[in-house]
């Protein structure tokens, strides 16, 4: 499929399309609940919201826009934490109404449709051998609908973040993760073709695997003849699993992995081929409660070596919550589980065969059993396993809870280092949190050295201390390796320059240009202004 | 030594999102996962906690379909000593009721626990149609129990306060919230409850004195889809105020 290594834009006609025809409305009520997202942090203004329902209607809103040189924001669920998808001006693309997939249907392809809340969405779901199946769907279809289409059929989509109802299209935006990215990998690793419409209107189909870079280079041929090269370098990136701080760009890459985690800059996806798996026949948790963050921290390192090791049997999830957070929880709402009193672990155990499931559990009870643990318990059955899923839904919950009576909002990090520095990281957090005195809580995805460290202040003057205890804490982690974010994207956060140097940042800035000169499309995403001081 | 006998049953998860069968006598039971009732649940712990602090033995029964097997294996696991199963795709309550009464007739039995009511349907009608079908004592809705010298007095849930309550041997005691935190079976248990013998019984062999059922279904549906607030919108406290009591007076009608 690769034409001379040139990419090119597919032949649209939108001849027929009259935007004013395209759902839209100017009404401030509704136009509010677009300005801001989980985050909080950031409030924008937009003077008008359209809500396309195919990519006809997209191309046509994006050109409109293009001509008269209007900002676009694109908003997905609101789900995210970055404010990527508040808008500074200028109009709203929402993709809440872009929630079907219309094709034909090609041999062992099968159209699922599934009514929720009023909204009918539809997916396609198909195999190329008996193993191997795809999903492809729109970019507003939620997560947890996503799920519950595909699960009477068996399937599992791994990625799983944690937000379950944030939109496909916003998870290939911010390549999302969650817990189980310890085992499974981030939505990257989970992407076969993406439909993208770049800034100007024009579209492309990628599939992996179809468009290799060739000298350093991408060359896109658009609808109009405008040949677009965009430069692809060499950079120092943190050596983490998990990190989505600016563009992903290598010297030698895929042209899908450009997209993937571009936060919405480059481009909007229109349609999602998604790579599903075979629901794991078995799926279990440990939970185990020690006295201090320092055993659970020890039994962790062993269980890691332990868990490469591959029998049938995988570690997919390795959670951890700090004694603060069990503090926490206790006060503010009903822990299910009898007796949790001080670092908690949760691990989730999945394999196809019964009995390797028991010599993993009992072998993995072994080693925990070796440190410093209170108590373990293990869920295998339906009922408990959620009671363990309410359990690690619980701390956010009660942050929340805790964060209203006080009307401020937590301060929180979001870094991930290399394996040698967490222990290192760790006490950093301890040696910062202390000095500061404000309360603190930490917990995460350890199995991917991804802690969030979340300051809770009681009130303006601590919510300033604690923004420039933060900033410490990112110099840090950059200063081992690390990554400022591991998941939650910069989004209009300025974090940027804590990563790379002005050289790196203005060489993704040249290919954000070269796709789209005059930033119409999420403007303010990824590169903020030198000038502006960093939104924690 | 106390017997007892623990009554229990399978149930949709609570957050399950329920569709009507076409006839509308029934559930779409496909895509549907199933716990134990979170109040047989409480019933089960407690009567492994009396178990273990006086001795005797605890015997589970559960009445369903072939999926109820699955709480069996969990009361095993935590503790139970044997486990019934009383196939049967049929839910009438008074059918239920003296089916398993004609099985428990069967067992020693000193202390009977059951949930207030299963979060299914919500009748409550078991355990006291337990006690009544036996002829023995009943105390409902219990949140504290204490066990002595073949008595026990129970702590239960009235409106405004509590109720203490004594009463002797045998007993049918049904559990509610508060009564304690079900525990998680140790490992070794889970694997080993897989292997163990569930006695299982037809329910179409168990005779039962004829009856007429008190009520037959007539049809299912759901509850209303909630309707979304209204916000009262305008520039100062006073219009916002002026504009809530005109609703309430002209479109709530409750002023």
């Amino acid at each position: 499929m690769n034409h001379n290594n040139i990419i090119r834009c597919e032949k649209i006609d939108t001849e027929n399309i009259n935007i004013n025809d395209i759902e839209n409305t100017t009404d401030k009520n509704i136009i509010e609940r677009y300005l801001s997202d989980e985050s909080a942090i950031f409030k924008g203004n937009a003077s008008k919201i359209y809500f396309p329902k195919n990519e006809l209607e997209l191309i046509v809103i994006l050109k409109e826009a293009n001509k008269l040189k209007i900002h676009v924001t694109v908003s997905g669920a609101g789900t995210g934490l970055n404010g990527a998808r508040v808008p500074f001006g200028g109009i709203i693309i929402s993709t809440e109404n872009m929630i079907t997939i219309k094709h034909e249907l090609k041999n062992k392809e099968q159209l699922i449709e599934w009514e929720e809340n009023g909204k009918n969405y539809s997916i396609i779901i198909g195999s190329s051998d008996n193993s191997v199946y795809y999903a492809i769907v729109p970019p507003g279809l939620p997560l947890y609908i996503l799920n519950k289409m595909i699960e009477p059929m068996n399937l599992f989509y791994p990625p799983q973040p944690t937000e379950k109802g944030s939109y496909i299209g916003g998870n290939v935006a911010t390549n999302a993760s969650g817990a189980r990215t310890y085992y499974y990998g981030t939505t990257r690793e989970w992407i076969n073709r993406l439909k993208i419409i770049l800034p100007k209107g024009d579209l492309i189909d990628v599939k992996r695997g179809w468009y290799r870079s060739w000298n350093n280079q991408f060359n896109i041929l658009t609808n109009n003849g405008t040949e677009l090269i965009l430069n692809l370098f060499s950079h120092a990136t943190p050596d983490v699993k998990k990190n989505v701080a600016g563009l992903y760009i290598k010297p030698d890459m895929d042209f899908i992995d450009l997209f993937i985690g571009s936060e919405g800059i480059l481009g909007i996806f229109t349609e999602i081929e998604l790579k599903l798996i075979k629901q794991p026949g078995y799926t279990s948790y440990i939970i185990a409660d020690f006295i201090n963050h320092i055993e659970s921290m020890k039994a962790i390192a062993n269980v890691k070596k332990m868990a490469l090791s591959n029998d049938g049997s995988n570690i997919t999830v390795i959670e951890f919550f700090d004694e603060n957070s069990i503090d926490f929880i206790k006060k503010f709402s009903n822990p299910v589980i009898p007796n949790i009193s001080g670092s908690v672990v949760i691990f989730e155990i999945q394999s196809d065969d019964e009995d390797k499931l028991y010599d993993r559990l009992t072998h993995l009870n072994t080693i925990l059993n070796k440190y410093g643990i209170i108590n373990s318990y293990v869920a295998t059955e339906y009922g408990h396993k959620k009671k363990i899923e309410e359990l690690r839904h619980s701390l956010p919950d009660s942050i929340n809870k805790f964060l209203r009576r006080y009307g401020t909002n937590k301060i929180a990090t979001d870094i991930a280092v290399p394996d040698k520095n967490l222990y290192k990281m760790y006490s950093y957090y301890e040696e910062v949190g202390s000095m500061i005195n404000i309360p603190y809580v930490i917990y995460g995805h350890i199995g991917d050295n991804h802690l969030h460290f979340n300051f809770l202040p009681k009130n303006r003057d601590e919510v300033e201390k604690a923004s420039k205890a933060i900033v410490l804490l990112l110099k840090k982690a950059v200063s081992f390796g690390g990554t400022v974010t591991a998941e939650h994207g910069i989004g209009k956060k300025n974090l940027l320059s804590f990563m790379y140097d002005k050289n790196t940042i203005e060489k993704m800035k040249i290919i954000k240009k070269t796709i789209d000169p005059d930033f119409i499309l999420n403007k303010n995403n990824i590169f903020g202004d030198e000038n502006e001081k960093p939104y924690l | 030594m106390v017997n007892i006998i623990v009554c229990i049953k399978h149930v949709p998860d609570t957050e399950t999102r329920i569709k009507i069968k076409e006839d509308k006598k029934g559930i779409e039971t496909t895509g549907i996962k199933y716990i134990i009732s979170p109040y047989d649940e409480f019933a089960l712990e407690e009567a492994i906690r009396i178990k273990e602090k006086h001795g005797g033995t605890v015997t589970a029964i559960t009445m369903g379909p072939k999926r109820a097997d699955d709480i069996l294996r969990t009361a095993l696991a935590v503790g139970a000593d044997n486990a019934i199963h009383i196939l049967s795709e049929n839910g009438d309550s008074i059918n239920t009721v003296m089916t398993i009464g004609e099985v428990i007739k069967t067992l020693p039995y000193d202390i009977i626990l059951t949930g207030k009511e299963a979060v299914d349907y919500g009748m409550g009608v078991f355990p006291s149609g337990i006690a009544e079908y036996l002829g023995i004592n009943n105390i409902n809705n219990v949140t504290k129990l204490d066990i002595s010298n073949r008595s026990l007095v129970a702590s239960r849930q009235v409106e405004g306060g509590d109720e203490i309550v004594e009463a002797s041997f045998p007993v049918v005691i049904s559990a509610q919230k508060g009564l304690n935190t079900p525990r998680y079976p140790a490992l070794p248990n889970i694997f080993k409850a897989k292997k163990r013998e569930v006695k299982i019984l037809d329910a179409k062999s168990i005779s039962v004195p004829p009856f007429i059922s008190g009520g037959s279904l007539v049809e299912l549906s759901l509850p209303p889809p909630k309707k979304g607030a209204k916000m009262v919108e305008g520039q100062t406290p006073e219009e916002i105020a002026a504009k809530l009591i005109k609703m309430l007076k002209e479109e709530a009608k409750v002023l």
